[in-house]
C-alpha cells in the first residue's frame, strides 16, 4: 500500500458507540493485513481510550469523541482520540496512579502496555483532550 | 480503607515479604491485588480463551510484578503491575498460537452465523437482528458483525473458482483481470455488458452453465442439443464476451 489511509469518525461519547470504533479500526487494520495479535491490542486500546472519554469528558454527558485512524506506509496504525470536554490536569496525568484514578488510570496503563509512543495532552485548539498512540500491525 | 491507607498496607506487606521473607504477606498482597487481574482478564475475555485461564496467567504476571517491584521506585505497585499482567495474558494468547486461532474461529463462526440466519429467519418470520444472532450463537455482537463480513468476503471470492468445462477458465478470466472479492459484485454489470454480445441461445447456455451451474450434458439435454454442440457454442460465447470486454465497451475500469 502506498501513501497513507486515514479515516476519521465523529461519534457521540456514549458506550453504545464503542463498537463502531472497534469495527472501524478492525476494517482499517485488515486493509493492511494486520496480524491478529496487533489487531486485538489496538482494539483494546481504542476501546479504553474512547471509554475514558465516555466516562469523563463531558460533565453533562453529551458530546462527541473524534477518532482518527491512520495507516502509515510502514504498516503502523496511528490512533488519535479527541474530545471537546473538560480536559484534565496535565501534572496529574503525567503521574497518574491507577489506585487514585480508578478505571481511568488503568485504561491509560493498558494503552501504554499494548501500544507504543502514547501521548496525552490538550488538543492543539487548546480545549478538550487529545490521546495519541500507534502500533505496528505486525507483532 | 482509604486509598492512602491501602497503599501503605501494600508497602508494609511488600516489605514484610522482601525484607523478612514472609510468604504469607506475599499471599495477602496477591489477594489484595487480584481485582486488578480480574479487571484486566475481563478485557481479554470473549477472544477464544476461557476467562478463568486468563485470570490464572494474569495472576502469574501479578506475582512476577510483586517479585520484581523496586521498593525504591516512586511508582505504585499496581501501576507497575499492569504491563506485567497484560504481558502475561498476551503471552498466553501467543502460546496458544492466537494468530492462527482467531481467523479459523472467525471462519467457523461465519459458517455458524450463516446457518443461524437461515434458521432464525424461518423461526421469526423476518430477518434476524445482529443482537438476535449474537444471543443465539452465544457470542458478542461485534463477532457476529465480523462473521457476516467474513461470510460476504468468502461468498464473493468464491466466484473466482474455476467454472469452465475443463477448469482452465475462471469467471475472473471473463472479466479480463484479477480482482479482490468485494469488487466482484460491482462488476456484475461488466459481465452483463459481455452478455449483450451474445445471441439469445448463447446467453441462455452461458447462464445455465455459469449461473445455474449445470454441466454441459445437462444443458445439452435441456436444450435438445448434443454435448459437443453445447461445448462449441459455449466456447464461441466466451470468445465473443472476451472480445466485447477487451474492446473496453462499457468498461469503467
Amino acid at each position: 500500500m502506498t501513501g497513507a489511509t486515514s479515516v476519521t469518525l465523529v461519534l457521540p461519547a456514549q458506550p453504545e458507540y464503542l463498537l463502531v470504533a472497534r469495527l472501524a479500526l478492525t476494517g482499517v487494520a485488515r486493509l493492511a493485513e494486520s496480524d491478529e495479535e496487533a489487531l486485538a491490542d489496538l482494539r483494546l486500546a481504542v476501546t479504553e481510550a474512547a471509554a475514558n472519554v465516555c466516562r469523563h469528558a463531558y460533565a453533562d454527558g453529551a458530546g462527541d469523541v473524534t477518532i482518527t485512524l491512520e495507516l502509515s506506509a510502514d504498516d503502523r496504525l496511528e490512533v488519535v482520540v479527541e474530545d471537546d470536554g473538560v480536559g484534565f490536569d496535565r501534572e496529574g496525568v503525567a503521574e497518574w496512579r491507577p489506585d487514585e484514578l480508578g478505571e481511568d488510570g488503568m485504561g491509560l496503563a493498558i494503552i501504554r502496555a499494548v501500544t507504543d509512543d502514547v501521548e496525552i495532552g490538550p488538543r492543539p485548539s487548546g480545549s478538550g483532550t487529545r490521546l495519541r498512540f500507534s502500533r505496528s500491525l505486525r507483532s | 480503607m482509604s486509598l492512602v491507607a491501602e497503599r501503605r498496607a501494600h508497602i508494609d506487606l511488600l516489605e514484610a515479604y522482601r525484607l523478612n521473607g514472609d510468604g504469607a504477606a506475599r499471599d495477602r498482597l496477591v489477594e489484595e491485588l487480584m481485582p486488578l487481574v480480574h479487571s484486566l482478564a475481563r478485557r481479554y475475555a470473549g477472544r477464544g480463551e476461557p476467562y478463568e485461564d486468563l485470570v490464572q496467567v494474569g495472576a502469574i504476571g501479578l506475582i512476577k510484578a510483586i517479585d520484581r517491584f523496586d521498593l525504591e521506585r516512586g511508582v505504585e505497585l499496581s501501576t507497575y503491575a499492569v504491563p506485567t499482567i497484560v504481558g502475561e495474558i498476551r503471552r498466553h494468547f501467543r502460546d496458544r498460537s492466537w494468530s492462527v486461532h482467531v481467523p479459523r474461529r472467525m471462519k467457523e463462526l461465519s459458517l455458524r452465523v450463516s446457518r443461524l440466519v437461515d434458521d432464525l429467519s424461518s423461526e421469526l418470520g423476518k430477518a434476524p437482528t445482529v443482537a438476535e444472532i449474537a444471543a443465539a450463537a452465544e457470542v458478542e455482537e461485534e463477532d457476529v458483525i465480523e462473521a457476516l463480513e467474513t461470510a460476504r468476503a468468502h461468498t464473493t471470492t468464491s466466484l473466482s473458482t474455476p467454472i469452465s468445462p475443463g477448469g482452465e477458465l475462471a469467471l475472473i478470466d471473463m472479466l479480463g483481470e484479477d480482482e479482490a472479492g468485494y469488487e466482484t459484485l460491482e462488476r456484475g454489470s461488466v459481465v452483463r455488458t459481455g452478455l449483450d454480445a451474445l445471441s439469445e441461445r448463447e446467453r441462455r447456455i452461458v447462464v445455465l452453465r455459469f449461473v445455474k451451474g449445470l454441466t454441459q450434458s445437462e444443458i445439452a439435454s435441456e436444450m435438445g442439443l448434443s454435448q459437443m454442440h453445447v461445448s462449441r457454442l459455449l466456447r464461441g460465447a466466451l470468445a465473443a464476451m472476451h472480445g466485447r470486454l477487451d474492446d473496453g465497451e462499457g468498461l469503467p475500469l
